[in-house]
């Protein structure tokens, strides 16, 4: 794999995760809103699915940004972290996103159960 | 290679363009707070304009979005021309850019001015967030023509690479411009929905 690939990768694996849950928490909390103010209340939107979509979309690109920093993990396995860049920034970082996403995905699959379970519109 | 030898070697954009790049990121953030915040007004209010203020128009906002969109183009050229070395294409291009953006920026402050005279500010949380985005978008529009100015007047002395560096960043710029003014135009818009 060349190195432009490998830092791509490595780029995309490390900040994919956090854009993710941030993206999806926004959309969840934009979506309560408008199903349950009363300006847009009767909209009619679908509380429910329209959380299943968006986390839908994060958990498939969280586990895309996992796999990105496997592969660049894997391409760099001969490399310590404290060697000299581009290698050594590329092993670095594929480690820390090989743990950050698996910590994002749990966000995001928590959260998604709980507000779907949860009754929607009612103070907590 | 050794770290220095990396840091020396580092092939991408100037450090110009990274520092416009943090400016326009802390910029998109302004931004969608303020649009974040016209969508919270909007879900929490039942008439949305309330009464006693007209809806927004469609046809001139659009027609004048579609207008500034087209700038990105001559402002991407230019920069193309300045790699290849081509001042007098550059400026051509830069004051082409220039004027279409000073039009724009001029029937936006017809309108502006237009809308003041129907409603004031203070008289709906619509009318604060409706003038707070469009002057804000607006106010960014004016420093984008004082930076073409700036550039025009700087590239009558012939190229540099620190000129080309900052014609990169201001092209930058201007594209970040051109899609808060998309976000902040449709976002007003939706009002008519």
């Amino acid at each position: 794999m060349t190195l432009r690939r490998l830092s791509f990768l490595q780029w995309f694996g490390l900040v994919a995760g956090a854009g993710l849950w941030f993206a999806s928490f926004l959309g969840g909390l934009g979506t309560s809103q408008a199903a349950c103010n009363p300006g847009s209340g009767g909209w009619g939107i679908p509380y429910d699915t329209v959380e299943l979509a968006i986390a839908a979309f994060a958990v498939c690109s969280l586990l895309a940004a996992e796999l990105a920093s496997i592969a660049v993990f894997r391409a760099t396995r001969g490399t310590e972290e404290q060697d000299p860049p581009p290698h050594g920034r590329l092993h670095f970082f594929a480690s820390a996103a090989l743990l950050s996403n698996l910590l994002f995905l749990l966000i995001v699959v928590l959260t998604t159960i709980a507000t779907v379970v949860d009754r929607t519109c009612h103070q907590a | 290679m050794s770290a220095a030898d990396y840091a020396l070697a580092r092939p991408g954009p100037s450090k110009a363009w990274w520092g416009m790049a943090m400016f326009v990121a802390s910029e998109a953030a302004l931004f969608s707070m303020m649009i974040g915040s016209y969508f919270l007004l909007r879900f929490k209010n039942v008439h949305w304009p309330p009464h006693g203020i007209p809806e927004p128009k469609l046809v001139v906002p659009l027609v004048l979005l579609g207008v500034i969109l087209t700038t990105s183009a001559p402002m991407q050229l230019a920069v193309a021309a300045g790699r290849s070395g081509r001042l007098g294409r550059t400026r051509i291009l830069l004051v082409l850019a220039l004027v279409v953006q000073a039009g724009y920026f001029a029937m936006q402050v017809h309108e502006y001015a237009g809308d003041l005279s129907r409603f004031q500010p203070s008289q709906h949380a619509y009318a604060s967030i409706y003038y707070t985005l469009l002057g804000a978008d607006h106010a960014h529009v004016a420093v984008g023509l004082l930076f073409d100015l700036w550039l025009l007047a700087k590239l009558a002395r012939g190229f540099t690479g620190y000129r080309l560096r900052a014609l990169a960043a201001i092209a930058f710029y201007w594209h970040a411009v051109n899609v808060i003014t998309l976000a902040v135009t449709l976002t007003i818009l939706s009002a008519k929905l």
